[in-house]
């Protein structure tokens, strides 16, 4: 389904909800896909998240640096990609038909240090 | 907090700073959050005992309300460092991180449009009241430090003349007070740093999920009281530490307050609920202070050399 967007102000920077309500990161970065055919304007086909997603929007050569270095760190081949076909609805968030662990974006290490503290309720009834 | 904790047994603050860091630590990590804004909130009231000392001390209220509505600047004190003064209190009474804290707060409490009462009555009594408390610490200190040329630089200072005035209850109140306002503060501001930076990039965060499903929050929170610890084991004189802080808030208060004004007129986010004519008329027109007091903030703290000048 079409729909015209400004994609700048209603996508970009946009808080992600998972399809269980957990927080997912920012839309970081877009994906634009060109019809090819020189009458259409280019159409976002998906979302992309993460702070090599973040890096890349720099357009600069610190930003090339910055990606690449958070690559490395992740180690993963590019940002986590959501296609638009994945998205829920459009509002002040942008709710996804997804599960939050499937776009890694960096969450792991941080985990695995939190969970080792006492009471970090991985698997508990309490708040 | 760690100098109320001196003031109480008389055991260097020093001491008592990681103590009461590994405190706030347990607390941000596993007390439920209404709880804590409860609890914090109730041992703050103990500090209207101030305002009964003031009563108590049966001030001229006639000549402090002149004095109160005829401003001049005392002859010891030249301009500059008078308006920087004012600014600093506008800076403790509205620092942007309050908005983090305050906001989030909602959404960890899960409020509703339901909620909207609690919160007029909280906006229309509690802070007030709150300034009211602000204000009588201040005519307190007016009261009974001046004429004895006492100018308060110390925490233990302000607990003086609610001592003098109500004997030994009224200064273990103050403490009360004390400890639980500066307790307050520190998981606000340990506890806005995690909410800003994990909503600023999009984290999960808040205490209304597990912390290990909030992993880098809390491990934000962690840092930001590990790093507060740390600063204060310098030994940097505290109290000279907050003025600069809510000096410097104030500076930046306009960068948080225009974008919530604007947000506040967006029926995408609030529905029928966007601020009225009249309420953007007054907003405006506090944003124009605001906005000077922020442009004069750096420039009257190099002229007045902080105050000392």
């Amino acid at each position: 389904m079409a729909r015209r967007l400004d994609a700048a102000l209603e996508l970009l920077d946009r808080q992600l909800v998972d399809k269980d309500g957990r927080l997912a990161g920012k839309v970081d970065d877009l994906e634009l896909t060109d019809p090819g055919d020189g009458l259409e304007q280019p159409r976002v086909t998906a979302i992309l998240t993460g702070p090599d997603a973040l890096a890349g929007r720099l357009h600069t050569r610190f930003g090339r640096w910055l990606q690449e270095v958070v690559l490395r760190l992740l180690a993963r081949q590019g940002p986590a990609r959501v296609p638009l076909e994945q998205v829920e609805a459009i509002g002040s968030s942008i709710e996804l038909r997804v599960a939050a662990g499937r776009l890694d974006t960096g969450q792991g290490w941080a985990r695995r240090l939190i969970g080792r503290l006492p009471g970090a309720g991985e698997g508990d009834a309490a708040q | 907090m760690a100098l109320s904790l001196q003031l109480a047994t008389s055991v260097n603050y020093l001491l008592f700073v990681p103590v009461v860091g590994l405190l706030v630590w347990l607390v941000c990590w596993r007390v439920r959050f209404e709880l804590m804004d409860n609890a914090v909130g109730l041992l703050g009231l103990a500090l209207i005992v101030v305002a009964v000392a003031v009563w108590r001390a049966h001030p001229d209220w006639g000549a402090m309300l002149h004095s109160a509505t005829h401003p001049v600047v005392p002859t010891t004190e030249s301009h500059t460092a008078y308006w920087y003064f004012a600014i600093a209190l506008l800076g403790s009474a509205m620092t942007p991180y309050e908005v983090f804290f305050f906001s989030s707060g909602a959404v960890e409490q899960r409020w509703t449009r339901s909620d909207l009462l609690v919160n007029r009555l909280n906006v229309y009594i509690g802070f007030p009241l709150g300034g009211l408390l602000a204000l009588a610490l201040m005519v307190a200190a007016a009261l009974v430090l001046e004429p004895l040329g006492i100018d308060p630089s110390h925490l233990s200072q302000a607990a003086l003349p609610t001592s003098l005035v109500l004997g030994r209850l009224g200064l273990a109140l103050a403490l009360l007070g004390f400890f639980a306002c500066t307790f307050g503060a520190s998981l606000e501001t340990a506890l806005s740093c995690g909410y800003s930076i994990a909503q600023y990039v999009g984290w999960q965060w808040g205490k209304f999920v597990k912390p290990a499903q909030a992993p880098r929050f809390q491990l934000a929170v962690l840092v930001s009281i590990a790093l507060g610890v740390g600063l204060v084991l310098t030994t940097l004189d505290p109290v000279q530490l907050t003025e600069y802080a809510i000096v410097l808030s104030a500076a930046a208060l306009p960068l948080t307050y225009l974008p919530l004004l604007i947000v506040a007129n967006d029926p995408a986010y609030l529905g029928g609920k966007v601020n009225s004519r009249l309420s953007n008329a007054i907003a405006s027109l506090f944003l124009v202070v605001l906005v000077l007091a922020s442009v004069a903030t750096i420039p009257l703290m190099i002229a007045s050399k902080a105050g000392r000048g």
